[in-house]
Parts: C-alpha cells; structure tokens; sequence
C-alpha cells in the first residue's frame, strides 16, 4: 500500500513539474524573438527554479528506466542502502559544492547530481553481486548475467567520464571538473575492485569444483584482503593527490580531510587485518593442542561456528575440518578458528584471549634459542676447543681435508642403516682403539686455526699429519645447557645426539640416537622439542629415528674423562698457538 | 560455509522452536529471514506483534547478521527505522551465537531496556524520568502498530 502511494504521489508529482516546465517555456517562447533572448528571460527568476525541478524529476524518471534496464526490481536491502547511503553523499556533495562558488552553480549542480546518480548505480551494482555471489552455484551465474554486462558498461561510463573531466579541467584552475573527475577515478576504481571480486569469486567455484572435499577456498580471503589493500591504498593516494592540489590560500578543502583520514584509518585496518590473518594462519596450527577423540566424546562435539560435527577419525592433522582445542577448553574446527581469528583473538564462546598463553609459551621458546644462542657465543669467544667442566665431554673438532673420505664413508653407512640399530658410533671405536693420543699435535702446522663461520670451529692439519687413516672426528656441540647432551653433526642431513646417563645400579650408558633430518622437521619446533626430551624418542613413522644403545663397562666412563683432560690440555695448547699465529710457521 | 550453517540453524529452529519468536527465510533466499517476536508479557508490549527482518552477511557467521524492526515500537533502544542498538549486533557480536539466541536478546531487551546507551534519547529520558508516561507511549504504539 505505502509503495503504490508513493508512486501515485511521485506520478502526480512530476506530471505537476512538466506543466509547471511549458508553462514558464511556452510564453517566452511564444514572445522571445530568438532564442538568445529566450535563454536570458529563462534564466531569470522564477524560470529557472521551475526548469530545475523539472530537472531533477526528469533524472529521476531517466533513472528509473535505467535501474528498471540494469538491475531489473530491487532489493529491499538495496533501496535500504541507496537511501543510508545517499543521505550523507549528497550532505558531502553539498560542502563540496562550496569549494567551487566561482563557478557556474548550474555546472556543479548538474555534476553532482550526476555523480549521485552514478554512485547509485555503483551501490546497487555492489549490493547485486553481494547477492549473486551467496548464491551462485557454477561460475556462470556469475559471469554470465545482466550483472556483469552492467559492470562492464559503468566502466566504461566512468572511463570516459574521468577522461573527459581531466581533459576539461587540464590548463585550467582547478575546478569542478578537477574535483569530479577525481571522484569518478574512485568510482571507476571501485568498480575494478568489484570486478576482480567478480573474477574471484567464479574461480572459487571452479576450485571447489575440482576440489570437491574442500568447502572454501582458503587462499580466497588472503587474495580479497590484498585486492583492498592496494585498492585502498590507490583511493588514499588520489585523496591526498587533490588535498594538495585544492589545498591554498583561503581554500580549505575540509571534506577531503575527512576522506583521506577515513581512508588511511580504513587502509591501517585492512594492513591489520592482514597481518592477523597471516599470523593465525600459520599459529593456530602449531600453538593449539590437538583435541583428541576423549575430548570429543561427551556430547561436546559440536562446532560452535559451524554448527558440524567434530571428530578425529578420517581427519589429517593440519586439515581445516581437524578440532582444535583452546586454552579456555573450548573445542572449534581448525579452519572455522582461522575464519574467527581474522576478526578476533579471543574464544567465540568465552571470549578469552586465546594467544596470551601461547605468548607465554612462544617467549619460553624465545628464551630457550636465546640461552641455545648464548651457547653457541660462549663457545665461539672462548677458545675453539673449550675446556670442559670434568664429566662432561669437550666440544670437538671437525677435520676437514684428509679426514674428508672417511666421513663420506661414515655417512653412506649412516643412512643405509637408518631403518636398523646402528652400531657404536665410531668415534668412540676410535677411542677405546687408541686411548691417549686422541689428538696428535701436527709437527708442522700453518694456520692452525681456521673460523668457517660464526658457531664453526675448524682444526687443520697438515696432510701429513699423524693421524690413523680410518679416523673420523664429528664436531660436537651441547645440545641444550642443562643436560648432558651432545649434537654430532654426520653430515648435511644427518646429525646424531649423545647423551651420558648416570645410573647407579646399571652400569653406565651411552645412549646415541640418529637423526635423518628432513627439512620438514627442520621447521617443526615441537620435533626439535621431542628430541630434547630425554627418552623422549617416538617412534614416528615420518621420523625416520633410529636408535642405538651400547652397554659400555664403566671403563669407557674413566676413558672418556682421561680424553676430556687431554683435551683440555690441547686446548691450551692451541691457544698459545692462537696467540702467535705467525711465528709458528717454519 | 555461510549457506551450510544458515541452513542448520534454520533446522535447529524448526526441530526446536523458541517459545515466544519465531523465524524463517522471506522466498527462497537463504540470507535474508523475517522473523517475529511477541511482546514479553511483562512489558509494555504485551499481546504486541513485531516483525523484524534479517539480513546475512555473506560472510555469516564471522560478521553479524543485519536485524530491523519492520513494526514501529516505541522504544529507548530502537529507532523509528527500526535499528536496534544491541552489542551482540555489533562489536560483542560472537560466531557462537544463532539467530535463536539474539531474538532472545532481543526480547529481554524489550522488557529490560537500556537507557543508558541510548538509540532515541528523547525515549529514554522519558523512561527514566517519567516511567508511568513511557508505559502509556509504549502501550499506545502497541495498540496502533502491533496488534
């Protein structure tokens, strides 16, 4: 009923405004001898008040044809927006419009009521494929619409608009046309916005056409978030870009100010927003426990943002449809938590903070590469082989040149035998083979010393130096400060770990494990964890550990603290050499 | 993702309906819903019917859902286009809650308004400063819109 009214009303109502239009046309027409003269009495007084409603209802029936051609019957939520919207549009165009007082007023009135006129189009345009893209099912229901020949069309209107607003105003002062040119290149950048949204939104379907076990494309909102970062941050420089140029004596352009402040605060939260984004793709995976099928099995299984069922069986770790659980003990889809955390940090049902305990956790972590780092500083200011308190082994060194072959040996031993119980690592055949002289101090040396790079420290022997030809020496280094553990890097990917146990009963054991390193979980900080933790050796399948342990008498033990003490000794040694380098040499 | 859970809690509606609001999708599109709730016997909209209409974001559940009064209420917390100003709608808006809930809310809202933070100040000095004539106003708005 209040919609038939209002169009009787609007009927009435412009019918009203073009005979009140010929009434003041007709007579000056029938007494102006030309047609300049009938121009000038036109625009006088009340004429031209009369010729601009009619104006104004012309476009406005002009305009209604149009919709009625583009967009066909509209939305409530559209005509919701057009009037939200349209309120404080044509209050901004107003104050703009004071900006240009020396121009002709017919000038701006005309181009601001035009501009609204696109901008209408442009929301509805929007508010349209906000629609479509709900509801779409294949790509063509996107593409292949009245939609997209629309959006087309307004491109290339707004082309042309901003082409022929520059041309206009190039030369001159800068002036209405200066200013509305620039407010159709927004224009026109919205729509390029909206049309790679449009391109967007048709691939997910074609992606998750082929991707049938997916049901969001997860890459879709990254591409979206940058897409509005540099459209923002287009429309910010084009605001700054007129603020400046209109920007002079006794001309305060003060609604630019306005739009270029909203713009950088709307350009600071999308960079924001980015950066949240990122950081919970890649944190939530790693910082929140996994749930488990116990955690499931009380009728708590409920994803709170989905509304799905939760379960453990049948789900990769790391897949969007795995359940997570948040420190507060609430348990919510992986996937449905990163949808959240680009909104929020805390608990959709709590609301508690989720990331302050894995703060915690990340500054232990931080903690621990700092003490690890520390380490690695103390070793390298001190002497290269470092005196080590008794009962612990020392930091060894690594021999390059002559000892190359026989390492590469060891290493091909190594990963043939990954799958089976290594035997005892050679070294330690070495000791118990040679006992004292472990290090045979070179009769002639040059340049003893040699620093690969920060943590490395090399010992070079001279190729005739007097060492057993089936010797291999592994650099050692302490694994973590507290315990008695030791790293022996094997090779590239390969690395061993030591570790003494004390055991009064049993007799003393030197448990080694083997490592194959694959990068995989060399980005895994919860992997390099497990191995800290002492007996902590799972047995992973991706993990390909192998594990060694040798009962050793506890004559080993009082062998390993003799070699430690000749060590030291050398130790010395090389740093009186490292003292005088040069006078060394023969 | 939208679509999926729109249509459980369109399920969770009918297997379960709330007692004194009901809801359900305008055609047959999905995202946008008329719902209905009826004036809590305890406030001055009793034996009133009010219509809202709800829009869903296509981003649902992430973002709140877009909830008006169609029906003309008078109210310190609602305008006359029907806005509501309710947290739960805006900043404290949480994936957690279903559109069952914030008809809830709502509803206590109606018996409980807020005159603290208000939408129609005018309203809500009336409420607090003149209770008897804003349960006059508010009645009288029934009687006209709502029933």
């Amino acid at each position: 009923m209040d919609q038939v009214s209002q169009r009787t009303q609007f009927i009435i109502y412009s019918v009203f405004s073009n005979i009140l239009a010929a009434g003041v046309i007709w007579p000056v027409v029938q007494s102006s001898p030309t047609f300049y003269s009938a121009s000038v009495k036109l625009s006088e007084g009340v004429s031209i008040i009369v010729l601009a409603n009619w104006l104004v209802v012309m476009a406005a029936i002009i305009g209604k044809a149009l919709q009625r051609v583009l967009f066909g019957e509209l939305r409530l939520i559209e005509i919701d927006h057009i009037y939200e919207r349209s309120r404080f549009t044509v209050l901004n165009s107003l104050i703009a419009l004071t900006m240009f007082s020396n121009d002709f007023l017919l000038v701006s009135g005309i181009l601001t009521l035009f501009s609204l006129f696109m901008k209408v189009f442009h929301w509805v345009l929007q508010d349209r494929f906000d629609y479509v893209f709900q509801h779409a099912t294949i790509p063509s229901e996107i593409l292949r619409t009245r939609n997209t020949f629309t959006l087309f069309l307004l491109l290339f209107v707004d082309y042309h608009l901003v082409y022929s607003c520059v041309e206009y105003s190039f030369g001159n002062n800068p002036d209405v046309y200066f200013a509305f040119g620039f407010e159709f290149t927004v224009l026109f950048l919205n729509l390029l916005l909206l049309g790679s949204k449009v391109l967007l939104n048709a691939y997910e379907l074609v992606y998750l056409k082929n991707h049938p076990d997916e049901d969001v494309m997860e890459a879709k909102s990254l591409y979206v978030k940058v897409l509005e970062i540099i459209h923002s941050s287009l429309i910010l420089i084009i605001h700054m870009f007129l603020l400046f140029t209109l920007l002079g004596p006794y001309r305060y352009p003060i609604y630019l100010f306005k739009d270029v402040f909203f713009n950088f605060l709307n350009l600071y939260r999308q960079i924001d927003s980015l950066i949240k984004y990122q950081r919970a793709a890649k944190e939530l995976d790693l910082k929140l426990q996994d749930a488990t099928a116990e955690d499931l099995s009380d009728d708590n299984n409920l994803c709170i943002i989905c509304r799905d069922d939760m379960t453990v069986e049948g789900v990769r770790k790391g897949e969007r449809t795995y359940p997570k659980k948040l420190n507060c003990g609430h348990i919510i889809h992986l996937g449905c938590l990163k949808g959240w955390f680009e909104r929020s940090q805390a608990c959709p049902m709590c609301r508690a903070p989720v990331f302050n305990s894995t703060n915690n956790n990340r500054n232990g972590n931080n903690s621990n590469t700092n003490n690890n780092n520390n380490v690695n500083n103390n070793q390298q200011n001190q002497t290269p082989v470092q005196p080590q308190p008794q009962g612990q082994l020392p930091t060894q060194t690594q021999l390059p040149g002559a000892q190359q072959q026989p390492v590469n040996h060891q290493t091909h031993n190594v990963s043939n035998n990954t799958t089976a119980p290594l035997p005892p690592p050679p070294f330690l055949n070495q000791h118990l083979a040679h006992g004292s002289g472990f290090f045979h101090r070179p009769t002639q040396t040059t340049n003893l010393l040699h620093r690969n790079d920060a943590n490395d420290h090399t010992l070079r022997l001279k190729s005739n130096a007097l060492t057993p030809p089936d010797w291999v020496l592994f650099k050692l280094s302490n694994a973590s400060p507290n315990n008695d553990e030791y790293q022996i890097k094997l090779n590239g990917n390969t690395t061993a770990q030591l570790r003494r146990i004390t055991n009064v009963n049993s007799p003393s054991r030197i448990t080694s494990e083997l490592n194959k390193k694959q990068s995989k979980q060399l980005e895994d900080p919860s992997m390099e964890a497990m191995k800290n933790i002492p007996g902590g050796i799972s047995e992973d399948n991706e993990n390909t550990r192998t594990r060694s342990s040798l009962n050793q008498s506890t004559e080993l033990m009082d062998e390993i603290r003799r070699l430690q003490a000749e060590v030291k000794e050398l130790g010395k040694e090389i740093d009186s050499i490292k003292q005088k380098p040069n006078s060394s040499s023969s | 993702m939208s679509q999926k859970r729109i249509g459980k809690e369109l399920n969770d509606l009918g297997r379960d309906p709330p007692s004194s609001c009901s809801a359900g999708p305008v055609g047959d599109d999905l995202y946008h819903w008329q719902a209905s709730i009826m004036g809590p016997s305890d406030s001055p909209y009793a034996g009133g019917v009010f219509f809202l209409s709800i829009h869903f974001p296509t981003d649902y559940p992430f973002k709140p859902p877009k909830i008006q009064f169609t029906t003309k209420i008078y109210h310190p917390n609602i305008n006359s286009n029907g806005n509501i100003c309710l947290d739960i709608l805006k900043d404290q808006w949480s994936p957690a809650l279903t559109i069952s809930k914030v008809l809830l809310s709502i509803c206590s809202l109606l018996t409980d308004a807020n005159p603290d933070d208000p939408l129609v100040p005018e309203i809500a000095h009336i409420y607090k400063s003149n209770p008897e004539l804003y349960q006059k106003n508010a009645k009288e708005w029934t009687k006209k819109y709502a029933i």
